[in-house]
């Protein structure tokens, strides 16, 4: 692998539609500024807390770089050929589509905080209640919010290789379906498993479940009126490490190789 | 160079292009790539430039497998395909973002065949049309230094004048090491620029020598008073054949001539192909 290439491919991507980054940037800040007027009118200028406002934001610049343009120079007839075939490995070509969708974000940040800087502009000039709060780019909400990134990242990059059109529709619409059925399953599962424990272990199991009472079932695991839990902090611990990584390098891996087999 | 052996593919289990082609190319020619509508010519540029893989046997480009689109084999492997979407950005600032991936990228040749093919490399690439465009990959693509170049029909689009251009581009920049192939249904373009073509034909494919081809076969006008006449048709009233074995005084043999005996008398003509030389 060659970090040159890697470099290269970025700016001659980028490069090739230049008034399309000036475009999402643009529409980026319209819609962010739009968003955070709307909601400081609306509540009259008592609302405080702008972290959701600013996740819908981050989601809709999610959409709109890694669901409509990672990877669409491969997914285009007229131009496919032509990328597929630049000399630089297929694992630079992935590479320079996973920096750009990081790098992205990092801009998303900057027009994060020149969007609330436009709202108190605005909100300054027409008298609309007390300032927004300035998100700032460096700050702990921008660290949070790509940390939400971070976490989307897996799924939205593998969509985006892997449906030609509306990725992230598609992504949300199957993994929707995939969490229902996942949850009648888990239902399934749990009743199959522990059913004939919990009724014959505890008869007045709803009633002490509702009044806060855990539990405890077994060695490892304890029923709370939240839902099913595990006792064992190392077990939950090594648990979720092990599904984080398995997520990151599932998805990741996937759109590599996904990206490695496309053919015209 | 290029080499198939038993290749091939299909669309699906029913729906096959071709099977069992077998065929060798050297380096440093400059072939015609000829077949009837549906036979996979396209298909066979798609595979010799890895952009599809063979469902059966295997392709080699330069001692390489495209399918595994090395960056060693594309900087020597360029495609100029029938239909491009360029970027809208002028010409001069594509060749400044993409020459970098080419090592033996010609700048002072490249500019000198877009002001030789008349493309205005300071206007956008989207606002250029059909032709001009197809002109500017064309300029481009033998500027790469590439040493095997696939052009998918390289003249449609181009008007007449710059038919002749093309031809006289891809003479005069052909280097001895480059071999080019071009797929076209125009036959006619290519004459003056390929030294041999491959044949195609739904399960064969063949690789005639355009040079050595009258040793082994000749043409003859009028009528065929001895040997074996491979293919036959009237032209202007006048019956123009091709006739196994060769001729004293080696003729020019036509390549729709040739394409149709390919086409209609293939067992005759390989035989014919396949004998001792008689010259």
């Amino acid at each position: 692998m060659n970090p040159t290439r890697v470099y290269q491919l970025i700016p001659a991507k980028q490069g090739s539609k230049p008034q399309r980054v000036i475009r999402d940037i643009g529409l980026t800040w319209l819609i962010a500024t739009a968003v955070v007027l709307m909601v400081h009118i609306s509540s009259v200028g008592t609302f405080t807390d702008y972290s959701g406002i600013f996740a819908f934001a981050l989601l809709f610049m999610a959409q709109l770089e890694l669901g409509n343009h990672t990877f669409d120079e491969y997914k285009q007839a007229g131009s496919a050929a032509q990328w597929l075939m630049l000399p630089a490995d297929p694992i630079e070509k992935w590479l320079s589509s996973f920096l750009t969708s990081f790098l992205v974000v990092l801009i998303f940040l900057l027009v994060l905080s020149v969007s609330t800087l436009t709202a108190n502009l605005l909100v300054g000039l027409f008298g609309w209640g007390n300032l927004v709060p300035i998100f700032n780019p460096v700050g702990l909400a921008a660290l949070q919010l790509f940390k939400l990134y971070v976490w989307l990242h897996p799924l939205l990059f593998f969509s985006a290789i892997y449906f030609k059109k509306r990725p992230m529709i598609k992504i949300f619409g199957a993994l929707s379906l995939l969490l229902i059925v996942w949850l009648f399953y888990t239902a399934a599962l749990v009743n199959w498993l522990l059913g004939d424990l919990i009724n014959a272990t505890i008869a007045n199991f709803e009633t002490q479940v509702l009044k806060g009472d855990a539990i405890h079932i077994g060695k490892f695991l304890v029923l709370r009126s939240t839902g099913l839990e595990f006792t064992s902090n190392l077990f939950t611990q090594v648990g979720s490490s092990l599904l984080s990584v398995l997520y990151f390098g599932f998805f990741w891996g996937l759109s590599y190789l996904r990206f490695k087999e496309l053919e015209l | 160079m290029i080499q198939l052996s038993n290749l091939g593919f299909e669309y699906g289990a029913k729906a096959a292009v071709f099977r069992g082609l077998n065929l060798t190319i050297p380096a440093g020619r400059s072939v015609g790539i000829l077949g009837a509508n549906g036979v996979g010519k396209t298909t066979l540029i798609k595979l010799l430039a890895g952009l599809l893989s063979p469902t059966e046997g295997a392709v080699a480009v330069l001692e390489r497998t495209p399918r595994r689109r090395e960056t060693a084999l594309y900087q020597n492997l360029y495609l100029v395909p029938e239909e491009n979407a360029l970027p809208a950005i002028s010409a001069v600032a594509y060749i400044k973002r993409f020459s970098v991936f080419y090592p033996k990228f010609d700048h002072r040749q490249c500019t000198e065949l877009l002001a030789r093919l008349s493309v205005d490399d300071g206007k956008k690439l989207t606002a250029l049309s059909l032709g001009q465009r197809k002109k500017f990959i064309i300029a481009f693509a033998l500027s790469t230094g590439a040493q095997v170049l696939l052009m998918d029909e390289p003249t449609n689009g181009l008007d007449i004048p710059s038919k002749a251009l093309f031809r006289e581009s891809v003479i005069a920049h052909q280097t001895a090491e480059q071999t080019v192939l071009i797929c076209t249904h125009q036959v006619r373009d290519l004459e003056s620029i390929i030294d041999s073509v491959v044949m195609m034909n739904e399960g064969s494919a063949h690789w005639f020598d355009l040079a050595e081809l009258p040793n082994y076969i000749s043409q003859v006008q009028g009528p065929v008073t001895s040997g074996t006449v491979l293919h036959s048709e009237l032209r202007l009233g006048s019956p123009v054949s091709l006739v196994a074995g060769g001729h004293e005084q080696p003729t020019e043999i036509d390549l729709e001539l040739l394409f149709n005996a390919f086409d209609q008398n293939y067992p005759g003509l390989m035989a014919a192909v396949a004998q001792e030389p008689r010259l």
